[in-house]
């Protein structure tokens, strides 16, 4: 079985930080807007549920 | 003596050779009753050649891994190799040792005759001739004094080569999930770590090692190197132990954890000791963390801050996108006023207009002009617009403002 790729916090964040930049400039685009909140929402979302994992996982390495 | 994981750590030079000696022992019980089966006649179990003998007590011996401490007494350097014996002050016995030069010239010790040191080996013995010696492979000076100048030789050697330079150490990524944790099971390093680090879902894969003495070096690069070679997750090392003395942490200023250290494709934050200590492994180190509870804070950091980033990032996004369409709006209420605004001004202009227009109808209605006394006459239906146009006789219509009369033309002028 594929290994479940692992949820690369960092680079959801930036995207986060990205669409927030998007969203302080002067003119808006409303369509590609919606296309952006949607997005973020997805991403805000994905994050959460990354934040509700809480439990350490400790795998003991016998040498 | 002390027994634990196959490795027996002997304190003094006598019990390192007690040691070997009880191996050998145990092969001369094994000799003397092969000749009690010869003087009495007994069946003999097997004979053995003088070589297969050192064989096997090569074997025996060999993986054994001992730390013995003495004098140097004597010092023959030759070629690649260095050879020395150790000698016990208390009785005066002697191990004939041996080191290659470049290993010595590692350990940044000055082995001369009268300095007290702590070598970790193995005994084997040289076959051509009979004679046991003791492979060092790794040699620290003992005395706070020598292992601090061992300390500052090494430190300056590792500067020069290049091993603490700031532009090779990686940055720690943000947002870390799998750990591999270097420390020993019940060191409170590892208590220490773990709490600090908190409960964010981290991956800890913890490697056991020593953390103490000279056989904690090959135990150190052992779990360095892999983690380097059998996992692909492990975003980060933390190698870590609590305070010591300079002797307790002196494989965390050893060459070759540093070179491990130097040489791991992971990067790695090196927390040793408490805030004072700082060894050669922290300099060489990613990222220093001044004591263990340090290196967990540094990887909770950022999952700390993350619940409030995402809430304040979604919390932007959402009010923006309400300013907008409330901007939306406000500007489409706008257009709409402007346009029923708009609208009546040009409903006026164009009432306006028309009543102008109507008014110049209303002027240009020949009605009115009948009104006033003005009448028009036809003739076939036609307007007569000139005498030519009639002649004596014709039937002739005029319209007056309130009716018509005929009349016949008596005569055309």
């Amino acid at each position: 079985m594929a290994k479940k790729p692992q949820f690369d916090f960092a680079a959801s964040v930036s995207e986060l930080e990205e669409i927030n930049n998007w969203f302080q400039q002067e003119d808006i685009d409303l369509d590609l807007a919606v296309i952006k909140i949607k997005r973020g929402k997805e991403i805000v979302a994905s994050c959460r549920q990354q934040l509700n994992i809480v439990e350490n996982e400790i795998i003991k390495i016998k040498p | 003596m002390k027994k634990k994981d196959n490795i027996i750590q002997v304190g003094g030079i006598n019990a390192g050779i007690t040691l070997m000696a009880n191996i050998i022992n145990q092969r001369l019980i094994k000799l003397k009753s092969m000749a009690y089966c010869i003087v009495y006649n007994k069946p003999m179990d097997e004979i053995y050649t003088v070589s297969r003998f050192l064989d096997e007590i090569n074997e025996l011996v060999n993986p054994k891994k001992v730390t013995i401490q003495g004098e140097v007494n004597k010092v023959d350097i030759r070629g690649n190799a260095v050879y020395f014996t150790l000698i016990d002050p208390s009785d005066k016995s002697i191990l004939n040792c041996f080191v290659w030069s470049f290993k010595l010239k590692s350990f940044g010790i000055d082995l001369k005759e009268g300095v007290e040191i702590k070598v970790l080996g193995y005994a084997s013995v040289y076959k051509p001739f009979g004679k046991l010696s003791f492979q060092a492979e790794y040699i620290s000076p003992v005395g706070e004094g020598a292992q601090k100048a061992a300390y500052e030789k090494l430190l300056k050697t590792l500067e020069t080569a290049g091993y603490f330079a700031p532009e090779r150490k990686r940055p720690i990524p943000p947002y870390i999930k799998t750990i591999g944790l270097i420390t020993s099971e019940n060191a409170d390093a590892k208590k220490d770590f773990e709490t600090h680090l908190g409960n964010f879902g981290f991956k800890i894969i913890f490697y056991d090692v020593r953390v103490e003495g000279l056989k904690s070096i090959d135990n150190i690069i052992e779990a360095i190197n892999w983690f380097n070679q059998n996992t692909t997750d492990a975003e980060v090392l933390v190698l870590t132990r609590g305070g010591g003395s300079l002797e307790s942490l002196q494989s965390f200023n050893s060459e070759a954890v540093a070179k491990a250290i130097f040489s791991s494709r992971i990067p790695i934050i090196s927390a040793v000791g408490h805030e004072n200590d700082i060894t050669i492994a922290d300099l060489t180190a990613d990222l220093r963390a001044s004591t263990p509870t340090h290196a967990g804070k540094i990887l909770s950091q950022y999952w700390s801050q993350a619940q409030n980033l995402v809430d304040n990032y979604d919390s932007n996004i959402r009010s923006i996108f309400k300013k907008i369409l409330n901007q939306l709006y406000t500007d489409l209420a706008i257009l709409e006023k402007n346009l029923v605004d708009n609208s009546y001004l040009w409903l006026n202009r164009l009432n306006l207009r028309l009543n102008n227009f109507a008014d110049k109808l209303t002027l240009a209605d020949p009605k009115l002009r009948l009104k006033q006394g003005y009448s028009i006459t036809l003739k076939n239906k036609k307007i007569i617009k000139s005498n030519s146009q009639v002649f004596p006789g014709d039937k002739i219509t005029t319209l007056v403002f309130d009716g018509q009369f005929v009349s016949l033309i008596d005569e055309v002028k």
